[in-house]
């Protein structure tokens, strides 16, 4: 039951070799054994066990995830199952209803295992700004696991879960799948719904899997994604049998590689991990061609603004009246962001903040359109270099958005992109982006696939007895 | 417009005022507010001039749906008042907002 990624485990329920519940108490043992110190899960769905058992039949096309048991970021609401945000002023809220990603994978046939860590309200890259401390690589327990998903992505690398459901506004889910070694898919703002997520930039929002393989991370992204009426936001563009697209053939990519996004610092055994994979798409037969961006520092800017207005609104919401505890209970992060974006918001410095921060949204909305007039997609690193070790997220104001710097434009740009694995850096996996335009999640997921094939760093696994 | 602007202690008390918060430690606070806003003051560097400010980023505007209720998704009296610590004859419990004169 090693490892098993939702295709193999639906093979394995298929053939009557395994059964969910087997799944499900694997999981738990291992969750039992390991979690302690990786403390990837705030809380283990005690009826997890119990619905697995009275599962008779296998998955089928109704029910794609029929027994398949999922982890989700603890952001998500989920009926009668506590959810926390990773913060102690939501210590013991237990949600009446549950986000609509939740009821769609239950709808699947999907069992949520657990609700697992992540900055307290994602505020952070880390998973240090958790109230619940912070969730451990499971490649190297001296190092960060990321964030602010990092719980989700600990727990698909270190095998805690099949699969994951994290958020991201900009890193959050390709972050911490890139510093765990795993697949992490940031959708187009809007192809996922965001309603019974807990808020934090809602004009950036985007739920999306953690995956141990570019086909789960498609399988669950057309379960999850589509037009929902009770989020807005949400576009009614119809959504494509991700995985059968994996299968078709189609013409030759045209690749751009983001030159400028191999920042200056950045490590040079990263760089050339970056570099090789533009030969690997050379030799799939994809055109590749160096480009310059907009400088992805501008983004920082941009993204920090726009990111903590919305939240210190957002936040406003807790009162601690209706549900929760008082607004003592917020953390240091969560102040200074709610702080921070009330000034950007208020009179006599909106128009220098705010308004000016949506203006260079354009300005990079418009780069990139430019740049897919003549590219179909945009490969930058993911991160500048391998996970941290604990603790560096200290005094730093602003950790998360530095970290995040090559995340930024494309997310406030509201574009689809994918983490997937290409590298080691001291025993620490690394990510490549690949980036497209609104909506072309297909393509994406394509050339991912490609790669995920031509290349074996899906066959590296962490081993937990080192912890 | 390009003008830095330093935010000084009393700046961060109306903040905190407005934003119904309690900071410990000012001071460090006041700098790290001023450390965060030297970098995203990097944006006036950018001419934007003639630039629509983003609204929504994949254009949508003016969503609506039909003004129906789905009475199966309703929250019982007792479910909306479950998250709160204090609540009396089915109603949430708020402090005095009015003083006594």
């Amino acid at each position: 039951m090693n490892n098993l990624t939702i295709k193999n485990a639906r093979k394995l329920f298929v053939d009557k070799k395994i059964s969910s519940h087997d799944l499900v108490k694997y999981y738990l043992e291992r969750i039992d054994k390991y979690d302690n110190k990786l403390n990837s899960y705030l809380t283990v769905n005690e009826k997890a066990l119990e619905k697995s058992r009275n599962i008779c039949k296998p998955p089928d096309k109704n029910k794609p995830l029929l027994g398949i048991p999922i982890a989700i970021k603890d952001i998500f609401l989920s009926k009668k199952l506590r959810t926390t945000a990773a913060s102690k002023l939501l210590d013991d809220y237990v949600p009446m209803y549950s986000a609509t990603v939740v009821e769609r994978l239950e709808n699947a046939g999907a069992i949520i295992l657990g609700k697992t860590n992540l900055d307290a309200w994602c505020h952070g890259s880390s998973t240090e700004t958790s109230d619940y401390g912070p969730t451990l690589n499971p490649w190297n327990s001296r190092h960060l696991s990321g964030g602010s998903s990092g719980g989700s992505a600990a727990a698909v690398s270190a095998d805690l879960c099949t699969a994951a459901i994290g958020t991201e506004t900009a890193g959050s889910v390709r972050g911490p799948a890139a510093w765990c070694g795993v697949v992490g898919f940031k959708p187009t703002y809007g192809r996922v719904s965001r309603y019974g997520v807990i808020a934090m930039g809602s004009s950036l929002d985007s739920p999306g899997p953690i995956t141990k393989s570019v086909e789960d991370a498609s399988l669950l992204l057309r379960i999850i994604a589509g037009k929902d009426e009770y989020d807005a936001t949400t576009s009614d563009i119809s959504v494509d049998n991700y995985l059968n697209e994996l299968k078709k053939k189609r013409k030759n990519l045209r690749i751009a590689f983001a030159k400028n996004y191999l920042l200056k610092n950045m490590d040079d055994r990263a760089k050339k991990a970056i570099i090789d994979t533009t030969k690997v798409f050379k030799k799939i037969g994809a055109e590749v061609r160096e480009i310059i961006t907009l400088d992805p520092r501008y983004a920082i800017g941009v993204y920090t603004i726009i990111q903590r207005s919305e939240v210190s609104s957002n936040l406003s919401r807790f009162d601690g009246i209706r549900f929760g505890k008082d607004r003592n209970y917020f953390g240091q992060e969560a102040k200074r962001r709610i702080m921070l974006g009330t000034f950007t918001l208020s009179s006599g410095y909106q128009d220098k903040y705010y308004k000016k921060a949506q203006k260079v949204r354009t300005l990079f909305i418009n780069d990139f359109k430019r740049i897919f007039e003549n590219f179909d997609l945009i490969i930058t690193p993911t991160m500048p270099g391998p996970a941290p070790k604990i603790g560096a997220t200290k005094n730093q104001a602003m950790f998360g958005e530095m970290a995040d710097i090559l995340s930024e434009a494309p997310s406030i740009a509201g574009l689809p992109s994918i983490s997937v694995p290409c590298g080691f850096v001291d025993g620490l996996p690394i990510g490549l982006s690949i980036i497209g335009p609104q909506f072309s999640e297909k393509v994406i997921l394509k050339a991912a696939y490609l790669y995920e094939r031509f290349t074996d760093w899906k066959n590296f696994k962490p081993n937990l007895e080192n912890l | 417009m390009k003008s830095k602007v330093k935010v000084k202690i009393d700046n961060v008390k109306l903040v905190e005022k407005l934003s119904k918060l309690e900071i410990e430690e000012k001071d460090y606070f006041t700098k790290q507010f001023n450390e965060t806003l030297s970098v995203v003051e990097e944006i006036n560097n950018l001419d934007t001039q003639g630039l629509t400010p983003t609204n929504h980023v994949t254009n949508l505007s003016n969503v609506f749906r039909e003004d129906n209720i789905d009475e199966e998704r309703l929250l019982s009296q007792k479910e909306a008042l479950s998250g709160s610590r204090c609540v009396f004859n089915g109603y949430f419990v708020v402090k005095a907002v009015f003083e006594n004169e």
